[in-house]
C-alpha cells in the first residue's frame, strides 16, 4: 500500500507531463540551460531501469574527459587506468558512442589548469597537490572532497558495468529506506526535506489533535441527539446541517469565524500559533503540552487562544460526517434487542440512548475517524493556509510556489507514510475493541 | 412507470405525489436542482446580468456594497458582484470537465475490474485503494503543480484524484450484478463478454453512476475552489471565486467583509447545490440504501 502510494506520487511528479524546471525558469530560457539544469537536478537519468551503464571503470593507462560529447571539445579531466566513475549520460554521435562521466567525491585525478581556476571560483573543498606536462599541455593533480566533476568521453576506453537498478525510481525507493527525503531547491537550498518536515510537523498534529476533539464532541451530540429524536423538527435540522456544513468550503469557514471573532468581536487571534516570545521550551513541538510540561502558563493561554479558530473551523466542517454517522449507528444500535431489554427494565430512556445505545455505536465511529483521516489532512491545508498557521499543509503550498520538488515529493510522500500508519492503527484498536475481528 | 397509466397527473399534482411517495428526499433533490438551474441561468447569461466588466477597475476600492455596487468593490476597485456572476462559468466548466473525465475512466475501468476479476482486478484496485486513502486535495495540489495552470490542467489534477470513486462503485455493482441470473441466461444462450457488459451490466450501474456525479461535481468544486484558493487556479485577473477569497484574505483585518463574504457564499451554494441533487437522487433512485 505504502510502496504503490510513493510509486503513484513518483509518477505523478516524473513521469506525468510538466517539467519543474521548465516551471522555475523563465518562459524562454534557451533549451540547452534547461537540459543542464535537469541534468545537474539527476532528472535526466533513466525513470525505472538503468540499460545504459552505471558506472564505467577505465582500461588504457590514462583517458580524457572533454567538456562535450566530441574530441573537438576542450579538455578538462585526465582520469587513470582503474579510477570508477559514474555513468550520468550517454550519446551517440558519428564520432561514436560517448559517455558523460562523473567522479565520485574524494576523487583524486588531473585536471587543466583553466578547471582549477573554476575550482576556486565555485568551492572550497578541493586542494590542488602538484602541477605536471602531460600529453595536451599542463596539468594539475587535484584532490576533491565533497562532490564529482563531470567529463566526456569515448565509452571504447571504459569497462561499463551495468546496473538496471540504478534508476531514479530504484534510488529513491532506496534513500525513502534511509529516510532521507532528498535536499530542497529553493528557497534554502540543499537544507534536507526531511528537516523542514520535522520542524512544521508538530503544528499540524496539534491542530488536528484539537480538531478532531471538536469533530467528536460536535459530531457524536449531535448525531446522538438527531437519532434520540427521530423524525424530529431538531433531526431534519441538524440533517440540513450536516449537508451543509460539507457543502461549505473550509477557508471560507474559516475566513467568517476570522472576520466574526478575530475582527469584530476580538476573542482570539487570527494568525499565527502562539504570541511573539511565548514560544514554550521546546520537547515535543506540541505548544500546548510543552508549556504544560514546563509550567509555563502564560505560553498556555496563548497557544489555545491560537488554537481555537483554527480547530474549531477544521473541527466543524468535520463534524458534519460524523453526525450523519452517528445517527446512522445508533438508529442500528437502538433498534438490537439488548435496547428493548434495557427499556423493559425501566431505564430511563436519557440513560438507555446516551449510556447503553452511544457507547456500542462508537466503534464504527472510531474507524470513520481513521477514514477522516485523510478528509482532515486536505482540510488542514485549506485551515493551515487560512490561519497562517505554520504546519505541513502551508509548508507544501509556500513549496509550491518556489517549485520547490524535492519538498513537494517529500511532502506528499510523508502524507502517504502518515495515512498508511494511520489506517493500520486504526485496524489495531478496531480489533483490540471488537474480539470478533480477526484478520 | 408512467406510461403505463391511463390517467396522466398534471405537472403540480406529480410534483406532489413524488413528496408523497419520496418523502423529504423528494424536497432535498428539487431545492437542489432549483439551485443549480439558478445558477446555471446566472451562468448562460452572465453578460446581461453582470452589471460591469468582471476585470475593468470600475469604483473607488473598498466600497461598501450600495445601489451602485450590489455587493460593494475589492481592494482595486472591480465590481464584486460582476466578479461573482463571472466566477461561476469558470468553477462550473472546471467541475463538470473534470467529474466527466473522471467517469469516462472511472466507469469502465470499475466495469472491467469487476467483469474480468482476477489479477487485472487485483492491480487496478490497489492502485485505485491507494490513491483513494490518500487525501484528495493534497494529490491534487501535487498534480497542478506539476502541471501549472490552464482550466484543462486543473480539470486533469480534480479528475484523478475522483477517479476511485467511481471505480469503486461500479466495480462493486458489477460485481453483484455479474452474478444475477439474467446475466447467467444470457451467458448460457452464447452472448459474448462486451454484449453482456453493455446490455445488462452497464444499465444497472447508471443510477449510481449519476448520484456519484452528482456528490462528485459538489466535491470538484469545493477541490477547485481550494486549488485556487492556494494560488494553484488560472492566473488572475480570471474571475474566479477561490482567488477572490484569497486576495480578500489580505484585507480580513480591516472588516471589509463583502469581499470575502460573497464569492465563498456563491462556493458553498453551488456546492450545497450538487450534493442535495446526489444525496436526494440517491435515496430516489437506490431505495434499498435508505433506512427503514
Amino acid at each position: 500500500m505504502v510502496l504503490v502510494l510513493v510509486t503513484l506520487v513518483f509518477v505523478i511528479l516524473r513521469v506525468m507531463p510538466g517539467d519543474p524546471v521548465r516551471a522555475i525558469m523563465r518562459p524562454g530560457a534557451p533549451q540547452e540551460y534547461i537540459n543542464e539544469i535537469k541534468h545537474n537536478l539527476g532528472l535526466d537519468r533513466p525513470l525505472f531501469f538503468n540499460f545504459r551503464g552505471s558506472s564505467a571503470v577505465v582500461i588504457p593507462e590514462t583517458v580524457v574527459l572533454r567538456t562535450g560529447p566530441s574530441d573537438d571539445e576542450e579538455m578538462v579531466m585526465l582520469v587513470e587506468k582503474g579510477a570508477e566513475l559514474a555513468i550520468t549520460d550517454r550519446v551517440k554521435t558519428p564520432q561514436g558512442d560517448w559517455l558523460r562521466l562523473a567522479t565520485k567525491p574524494g576523487f583524486e585525478g588531473w585536471v587543466t589548469p583553466k578547471k582549477v581556476d573554476w575550482l576556486r571560483r565555485v568551492s572550497f573543498h578541493f586542494s590542488p597537490l602538484k602541477s605536471e606536462e602531460k600529453p595536451g599541455g599542463e596539468w594539475v593533480r587535484i584532490r576533491i572532497e565533497s562532490f564529482g566533476l563531470e567529463g566526456w568521453a569515448p565509452a571504447e576506453h571504459f569497462q561499463i558495468k551495468v546496473n538496471i537498478f540504478d534508476s531514479q525510481y530504484f534510488n529513491y525507493l532506496l534513500s525513502l529506506l534511509r529516510l532521507d527525503l532528498g535536499t530542497s531547491i529553493a528557497p534554502v537550498r540543499g537544507r534536507p526535506v526531511a528537516t523542514d518536515l520535522k520542524d512544521k510537523f508538530p503544528a499540524t498534529l496539534e491542530l488536528s489533535i484539537f480538531s478532531m476533539i471538536v469533530t467528536v464532541i460536535i459530531g457524536v451530540s449531535t448525531g446522538a441527539y438527531a437519532a434520540h429524536k427521530r423524525r424530529s423538527i431538531a433531526d431534519y435540522g441538524l440533517r440540513i446541517y450536516s449537508i451543509v456544513i460539507y457543502a461549505l468550503p473550509v477557508f471560507w469557514l474559516g475566513l467568517m469565524l476570522q472576520l466574526i471573532f478575530g475582527v469584530y468581536l476580538g476573542w482570539f487571534p487570527v494568525a499565527g500559533r502562539i504570541g511573539t516570545r511565548l514560544a514554550p521550551h521546546k520537547i515535543t513541538g506540541l505548544f500546548v503540552l510543552d508549556s504544560i510540561l514546563t509550567h509555563n502558563w502564560a505560553s498556555l493561554k496563548s497557544a489555545l487562544e491560537h488554537l481555537a479558530l483554527p480547530s474549531f473551523t477544521l473541527g466543524l466542517y468535520l463534524s458534519g460526517v460524523f453526525t450523519r454517522l452517528t445517527r446512522a449507528n445508533m438508529l442500528d444500535v437502538l433498534r438490537q434487542d439488548f435496547i428493548t431489554a434495557a427499556r423493559a427494565r425501566g431505564i430511563p430512556e436519557r440513560i438507555v440512548v446516551y449510556k447503553h445505545a452511544l457507547k456500542n455505536a462508537f466503534i464504527p465511529i472510531l474507524t470513520m475517524l481513521g477514514l477522516q483521516f485523510a478528509l482532515l489532512l486536505g482540510g488542514a491545508v485549506l485551515t493551515e493556509t487560512t490561519f497562517s498557521w505554520p504546519g505541513m499543509g502551508r509548508f507544501l503550498v509556500e513549496r509550491i510556489t518556489y517549485r520547490d520538488f524535492p519538498s513537494i515529493q517529500g511532502g506528499v510522500v510523508f502524507f502517504a507514510l502518515l495515512v498508511a500508519a494511520v489506517s493500520l492503527i486504526v485496524d489495531v484498536i478496531y480489533a483490540y475493541l471488537d474480539p470478533r475481528i480477526r484478520y | 412507470m408512467e406510461g403505463t397509466l391511463e390517467y396522466r397527473p398534471g405537472l403540480l399534482a406529480r410534483f406532489f405525489r413524488g413528496a408523497r411517495w419520496y418523502g423529504a428526499e423528494w424536497y432535498i433533490t428539487v431545492a437542489g436542482a432549483f439551485i443549480l438551474i439558478a445558477v446555471v441561468i446566472v451562468t448562460l447569461l452572465a453578460p446581461h446580468i453582470a452589471p460591469y466588466d468582471p476585470i475593468k477597475f470600475v469604483g473607488k476600492p473598498f466600497t461598501r456594497p450600495n445601489s451602485q455596487f450590489l455587493m460593494g468593490t475589492d481592494n482595486l476597485g472591480r465590481d464584486v458582484f460582476s466578479r461573482v456572476v463571472y466566477g461561476a462559468r469558470v468553477v462550473l466548466i472546471i467541475a463538470l470537465l473534470s467529474s466527466v473525465f473522471s467517469a469516462l475512466v472511472g466507469v469502465p475501468l470499475g466495469l472491467l475490474s469487476g467483469f474480468i476479476g482476477g489479477a487485472v482486478d487485483r492491480v487496478l484496485s490497489l492502485i485505485m485503494d491507494s490513491i483513494y486513502s490518500f487525501p484528495s486535495l493534497i494529490l491534487a495540489i501535487a498534480i497542478a503543480a506539476m502541471l501549472g495552470p490552464g482550466i484543462i490542467n486543473i480539470a486533469i489534477s480534480i479528475a484523478v484524484v475522483y477517479i476511485p470513486t467511481y471505480f469503486r462503485m461500479v466495480r462493486g455493482q458489477t460485481l453483484s450484478v455479474k452474478e444475477e441470473l439474467y446475466v447467467e441466461a444470457a451467458r448460457s444462450l452464447g452472448a459474448r463478454a462486451a454484449t453482456i457488459l453493455r446490455l445488462y451490466v452497464f444499465p444497472n450501474v447508471i443510477p449510481s453512476v449519476v448520484v456519484v456525479f452528482s456528490l462528485n461535481i459538489a466535491d470538484a468544486i469545493l477541490t477547485e475552489a481550494g486549488l485556487s484558493f492556494l494560488g494553484l487556479g488560472l492566473p488572475p485577473p480570471t474571475p474566479d471565486w477561490g482567488f477572490d477569497l484569497s486576495a480578500g484574505r489580505a484585507y480580513l483585518p480591516g472588516g471589509y467583509w463583502w469581499i470575502i463574504t460573497f464569492p465563498g457564499m456563491m462556493i458553498a451554494l453551488v456546492a450545497l447545490g450538487f450534493s442535495m441533487l446526489g444525496e436526494g437522487l440517491n435515496e430516489i433512485l437506490n431505495p434499498r440504501l435508505t433506512e427503514a
